[in-house]
């Protein structure tokens, strides 16, 4: 006998749990007029997801065939991604410096070297009114299943906390979600819904149009960095 | 017994996860408050302002209809509005508003926040909301000067549809004999939300979070 029940969604790749929202008020932050944007926390490398399996049913075999299947998709992805000279990381920090600039403030990169995952315990001494301080715990593209419905799309997700240099006060701490995927309920974080000019029904069809998948990504990279910059106005 | 305890309690999560997804059923978007007969005041009342308590879990939720109190501004653009009174505290908090969809309505939000005399002191447009999951929300720090809470209808964005694109993951867990095997699915659907006058709004007024 076979008996199925049927459980609320998992949450699968959260990822950005346990960030407290705490928003900015730049009336009332003092003066904030030179940002240090901090080296952020960013992955060795973009992934390719399949959010949910079949090697999910069964074990540690499973689980080592879906690893195994997620290397070959990152690997091949990766050869995409530096075939186009795009460097996820230059491209959000040159875009959230743009953005902030509109805004008004005079930016500056203020190199750190990480030894945790999370945001920094201390920020180096260089000069800033504030330190914006950066966690990008995931990107690239993800497929919600393996059904032609849940095609392949780009995703990007970063933790956001703007620290005070004079007092260390944390005047800002956000997420920002491009393409959430949080099934476990609703995310309390900043989501973005993904364009739909950058899907893929299978992981062949996204290597078949390489060019437009790098567009892609590149696209929810500067959205993220537009939404980050903008908690900031 | 073992088993079909465990089996038991499945299906009670699987019962509260299914009706927490469903998409309900919501009023049809009001817009426009062009009701004969009906006047709007050109200053909110503040008499029939709710009184927002300062605590991690007291959020009030108001449903706006076109039963609601409206403003009518010089240029006679009408909106719906809710007052809130903001607690007295000596130290700094937060006070968010969040529009929850109720089906493919959604109400399109914007913030005034008032002093005593009902004065507005800063106005929050709608485009400083955010989607965070379905609803459009915001979250602000009070500033001390500011006794009252006002969230009104947008009227400059009434009638705009908004797409998107949401994703979930199910897993089904299958019992053969005494194994229970995990078949994990994924589904997505394009959900679509018209803003309106109406909806239902939820204000809350939080300590600020402690970090690391």
């Amino acid at each position: 006998m076979l008996l199925a029940v049927v459980l609320p969604p998992l949450v699968v790749l959260a990822g950005c749990a346990s960030v407290p929202q705490i928003p900015y008020d730049r009336m009332t932050a003092g003066e904030i007029k030179t940002i240090g944007v901090v080296t952020p926390k960013f992955p060795n490398r973009a992934t390719v997801v399949l959010a949910t399996s079949v090697g999910q049913s069964f074990g540690l075999v499973g689980a080592l065939v879906d690893a195994g299947l997620q290397d070959g998709r990152d690997s091949s992805f990766k050869k995409m991604v530096d075939a186009q000279n795009f460097v996820a990381q230059d491209a959000f920090m040159q875009r959230l410096s743009e953005t902030l600039q509109s805004h008004g403030y005079t930016v500056s990169n203020i190199s750190a070297m990480r030894t945790r995952d999370g945001f920094m315990d201390k920020y180096p001494t260089e000069p800033a009114d504030a330190y914006l301080d950066l966690v990008v715990t995931s990107y690239g593209y993800i497929a919600a299943g393996v059904s032609s419905s849940t095609p392949y799309r780009p995703r990007f997700a970063v933790q956001v906390r703007l620290v005070r240099a004079s007092d260390s006060s944390v005047l800002l701490q956000d997420v920002v979600l491009y393409n959430a995927y949080t099934p476990g309920g609703e995310p309390k974080a900043i989501t973005i819904s993904p364009d739909r000019a950058y899907e893929y029904e299978t992981f062949d069809a996204l290597e078949s149009s390489s060019d437009m998948a790098v567009v892609g990504l590149q696209d929810a990279v500067y959205k993220s960095a537009d939404a980050v910059g903008n908690l900031m106005r | 017994m073992i088993r079909q305890d465990i089996i038991r309690i499945l299906g009670c999560l699987a019962l509260l996860g299914l009706t927490a997804c469903a998409m309900t059923e919501g009023p049809p978007p009001v817009l426009g408050l062009g009701i004969e007969g009906k006047s709007c005041a050109e200053q909110p009342m503040l008499t029939g302002a709710q009184e927002l308590v300062l605590a991690t879990n007291k959020p009030i939720t108001v449903i706006v209809d076109t039963n609601t109190p409206c403003l009518e501004s010089s240029n006679g653009l009408r909106s719906a509005y809710a007052v809130f009174m903001l607690p007295s505290s000596s130290g700094e908090y937060l006070v968010s508003v969040t529009s929850v969809p109720q089906g493919q309505t959604l109400f399109s939000p914007r913030v005034m926040m008032l002093d005593a005399t009902g004065g507005v002191l800063r106005e929050v447009p709608n485009d400083i909301f955010t989607f965070r999951g379905s609803s459009l929300a915001v979250s602000l720090r009070v500033r001390p000067s500011e006794r009252y809470l006002l969230v009104a209808s947008d009227p400059s964005t009434v009638g705009q549809e908004v797409s998107r694109i949401q994703s979930a993951t199910m897993s089904t867990v299958v019992s053969a004999g005494y194994v229970y095997v995990p078949i994990n699915t994924g589904s997505e659907a394009e959900v679509s939300y018209i803003y309106a006058h109406n909806g239902s709004i939820t204000v809350a007024a939080t300590p600020v979070p402690k970090t690391n």
